[in-house]
């Protein structure tokens, strides 16, 4: 079987090149058998990697350890949930994952457009193949996905405990597949470059797939976060790790390619300006994959050194230099018909979003490569902490934050001042209430104080602007309230969705901004000891230590939580130590802590138990960290309005293919 | 706030368009540009005094030895393994002190206050921020040990592979 997986994965490479291609060939010469067998051609590649996942899950569920990879990751003890999820635990499946999931979209992206786009389709074809050579090219050459072990191990090396948690099992596929899907918009792009068809077609074509992508992107760095609060128990959620920051660059500049889109779908401004977006977004997703895989950049992440980085470095240099040269060739036909009317216009505001956007790729970009920037400059490696992304990125979140709530208020083309003045009124009282709302509440500082009242703000624009939408939906005709409200988001899907998403942002930076007020305490205590944070007292009640299975040693503490006097109850932060076993049948003990949280929409009390002392003692962190749940509230209100966005809307299309009729 | 979109044929407008244009900026493009150019510059003004603020130097500890005095004056980065048999805790107070080793044959002590990460232990990775004290003792004031990597096997294991 395992035979099987790597002559697919060898197959699947050789039909990818095919597809990379023939299609171009076949439509140069108008032979379009040759286009469609290309087409049928990502369909056998999606088989065939179909087929070696199989062969690799087998082997996790089979405990076939004569693999190195299913060696390394999994053991015969591990749950065959885990098994499952060790399938992307490591480079290898991740690979494998990638490139099944990059199979799906392609055959997808033929089947959607079997009947429409064939211009562009060729060239689509022959992208999405180039990017299935790479993959295939790693997965075959450079890091085999089937590499064998050089005797049969009896047991495996195990999995890492702290991936054994439910976040860390949904992280990084959701992060590959919103890495995965802005390779459609990015190959239709280059598509309409090749082809000469520059209209909005491809933007149009690819919309959905720009927000599925976005949203996949999102929640996959939000899930991240919350694994690394919930399971690492250092008390944050984001530390402007490298790691991180490679997911978090493609969001930014994603971001602003959602957002120019629908300057060019509304106006056809920006033409070339989308390009460069969707190029660079793209760029970013594989140079964020480059900095994780090639160990350049040193993180916390320490993801070891391997090959495939110079691979990743080689491909991206190649993509650089083609966009970059296709779009500066079609640069005179990529001029737009419109120009900017006025700076108070609802264009000019999606125009310093996107600036900001990009600032902020920037910075990050900059204060993660700066060891690297710096040795070259100045022959000194510098490092550059949290506190240098914090200075920066603050003011341009929030100053982000209150486009969103003003761009409601101002419309298309150019907003006139008595309008404005109009629009603004409710909310702008209503944020000044807000705004003083919050002094009163004891915020005094005023980076947390704008940044409620900017929350405050966009959240009364928008509430404004859907009341008024309500309002004229029951005066019009005999709708009640509920039904009028429902009317208008499902008959808006795309609008009121992108409304619902910006409310979700406003949840997230309230809890952001909670960090300001966080505080932590650690004490080592012996059992009837007291431990006092902020209002809240912890008394160290007792340990219990169980052996559930050979390879673990699980200890729990309990402590009582009292606030302002009144008990509300238990709280049980563990220690579990698991023995990772080595080939030599010994094995290391890997301590890890699980912390305890006693969540409210106020703030979390968050315990963690670390360490047992040779004394008798215990020693425990305790942190108050306001707010936090707003994060995950805003995570899911932004996961609601990208639905909404994405659904399928007759009307739309209808009114899109009116005017694309209309255009040829 | 309904947006009316024209609805003249985007070709025909588009050539038009292109034809009449002329050459330069308008009103509303130079506004935007001074906009963007400050906007532009306060996020270089803010990254540059970010830089100043937070940098921390890395260093291997060789160098740093090298260096002697005028290492103590600024954040330093330091990269290394922690030398067996010289790790000092008191855990009750939860100070921590041990040596920092690498290739080079010099060491250097360490001093934190806090919690140790859980993988802290002899012989692995680590990674302390912090500044050199007159008496050359190094006080970090975060210590990072290197997560078993993610996604690679981690090196003991590579090594009895």
């Amino acid at each position: 079987m395992n035979e099987i997986g790597e002559y697919s994965l060898i197959i699947a490479l050789a039909i990818s090149v095919y597809s990379a291609i023939v299609p171009v060939i076949g439509e140069k010469n108008g032979v379009k058998s040759m286009v469609k067998s290309s087409e049928y051609a990502l369909l056998a590649i999606f088989g065939l990697h179909t087929i070696a996942s199989i062969a690799l899950l087998r082997a996790f569920m089979t405990n076939d350890f004569s693999l190195e990879y299913v060696y390394s990751y999994s053991s015969i003890e591990l749950a065959p949930f885990y098994k499952m999820s060790a399938f992307w635990a490591g480079q290898k499946g991740s690979l494998l994952l990638w490139a099944w999931i990059l199979g799906l979209f392609s055959i997808i992206v033929v089947i959607q457009n079997r009947n429409k786009n064939r211009k562009l389709m060729p060239y689509v074809t022959s992208m999405l193949s180039v990017v299935l050579v790479l993959f295939g090219t790693l997965m075959v050459f450079a890091s085999p996905v089937f590499g064998k072990m050089p005797a049969m191990p009896p047991d495996g090396h195990g999995l890492n405990p702290m991936l054994q948690n439910p976040g860390m099992i949904f992280h990084p596929p959701t992060l590959y597949v919103g890495f995965v899907a802005f390779t459609i918009p990015f190959a239709f792009a280059m598509a309409a470059l090749l082809s000469n068809q520059l209209g909005d077609i491809w933007i149009r074509t690819t919309r959905r797939w720009t927000i599925f992508a976005w949203l996949f992107l999102t929640f996959g760095n939000l899930l991240g976060a919350n694994w690394a609060y919930v399971e690492l128990g250092w008390g944050g959620y984001w530390a402007w790790d490298p790691v991180e920051n490679a997911s978090f660059m493609p969001w930014l500049t994603g971001t602003a390619y959602l957002h120019s889109v629908m300057i060019q779908e509304k106006k056809n401004m920006l033409r070339t300006w989308n390009m460069v977006l969707v190029a660079l977004t793209f760029i970013l997703t594989i140079f964020g994959t480059f900095l994780t895989r090639s160990g350049m950049i040193s993180s916390v992440h320490s993801f070891g050194e391997t090959t495939v980085g110079m691979y990743f470095l080689v491909f991206l240099f190649m993509i650089i230099i083609f966009s970059a040269y296709l779009i500066i060739t079609r640069l005179p036909l990529l001029r737009g018909e419109h120009e900017l009317d006025s700076i108070i216009s609802r264009e000019a505001s999606f125009l310093f979003n996107n600036l900001l956007l990009i600032g902020a790729a920037f910075t990050v970009f900059w204060g993660t490569m700066f060891p690297m920037i710096s040795e070259l400059v100045r022959g000194e490696k510098i490092t550059v902490g949290p506190p240098f992304f914090n200075m920066v990125m603050v003011p341009i979140g929030i100053t982000l934050l209150l486009l969103t709530g003003i761009c409601p208020l101002i419309a298309w083309r150019k907003a006139s001042v008595k309008n404005f003045k109009k629009n603004f009124l409710t909310p702008g009282l209503l944020t000044l209430a807000g705004s003083i709302t919050v002094v009163v509440m004891g915020v005094h500082d005023f980076l947390p104080w704008i940044s409620f009242t900017v929350c405050i703000f966009v959240g009364a624009t928008i509430s404004t602007e859907i009341m008024r939408g309500v309002f004229a939906r029951m005066s019009g005709g005999k709708e009640s309230f509920g039904r009028a409200a429902l009317n208008l988001f499902w008959k808006n899907k795309r609008r009121y969705g992108g409304y619902i998403i910006h409310i979700g942002v406003v949840f997230a930076f309230i809890g952001f901004t909670g960090s300001h007020f966080n505080q932590e305490t650690e004490a080592s205590m012996r059992p009837g000891d007291k431990l006092t944070i902020k209002d809240y007292t912890l008394t160290y009640y007792n340990l219990k230590q169980t052996q559930p299975k050979e390879t673990l040693v699980h200890t729990e503490a309990t402590l009582l939580v009292e606030k302002g006097g009144e008990k509300i109850g238990y709280i049980m932060p563990e220690r579990n130590t698991y023995f990772l076993k080595n080939i030599d049948g010994s094995s290391n003990p890997q301590p890890t802590s699980e912390v305890a949280i006693h969540t409210t929409y106020a703030e979390d009390l968050y315990v963690i138990f670390a360490s047992m002392n040779e004394d008798g003692t215990a020693t425990f962190k305790a942190h108050i960290n306001p707010l936090v749940k707003w994060i995950w509230l805003g995570t899911l209100l932004m996961g609601l309005g990208g639905i909404l966005a994405m659904w399928p809307d007759r009307r739309e299309r209808k009114r899109f293919e009116a005017r694309h009729t209309a255009a040829s | 706030m309904e947006n009316k979109e024209p609805q003249v044929p985007s070709n025909e407008r588009d050539t038009a368009n292109r034809l009449s244009r002329k050459k330069g900026f308008n009103k509303a493009q130079k506004k935007f540009a001074i906009g963007g150019v400050i906007l532009g510059g306060a996020i270089i003004y803010l990254m540059i005094t970010g830089i100043n603020a937070s940098s921390s130097y890395y260093y291997t500890v060789a160098e740093v030895i090298a260096m002697g005095d005028s290492a103590t004056s600024k954040g330093l980065r330091l990269e290394g393994k922690v030398a067996p048999g010289t790790i000092e805790q008191d855990t009750a107070n939860l100070k921590l002190k041990f040596n920092i080793i690498d290739e080079s044959e010099g060491a250097i002590p360490v001093f934190y206050e806090g919690i140790t990460p859980d993988m802290f232990q002899e012989e692995i990775d680590v990674v302390v921020e912090g500044s050199l004290n007159k008496d050359g003792l190094f006080v970090a004031k975060r210590l990072l040990t290197s997560c078993p990597s993610k996604y690679e096997a981690s090196k003991d294991v590579k090594k009895s592979i």
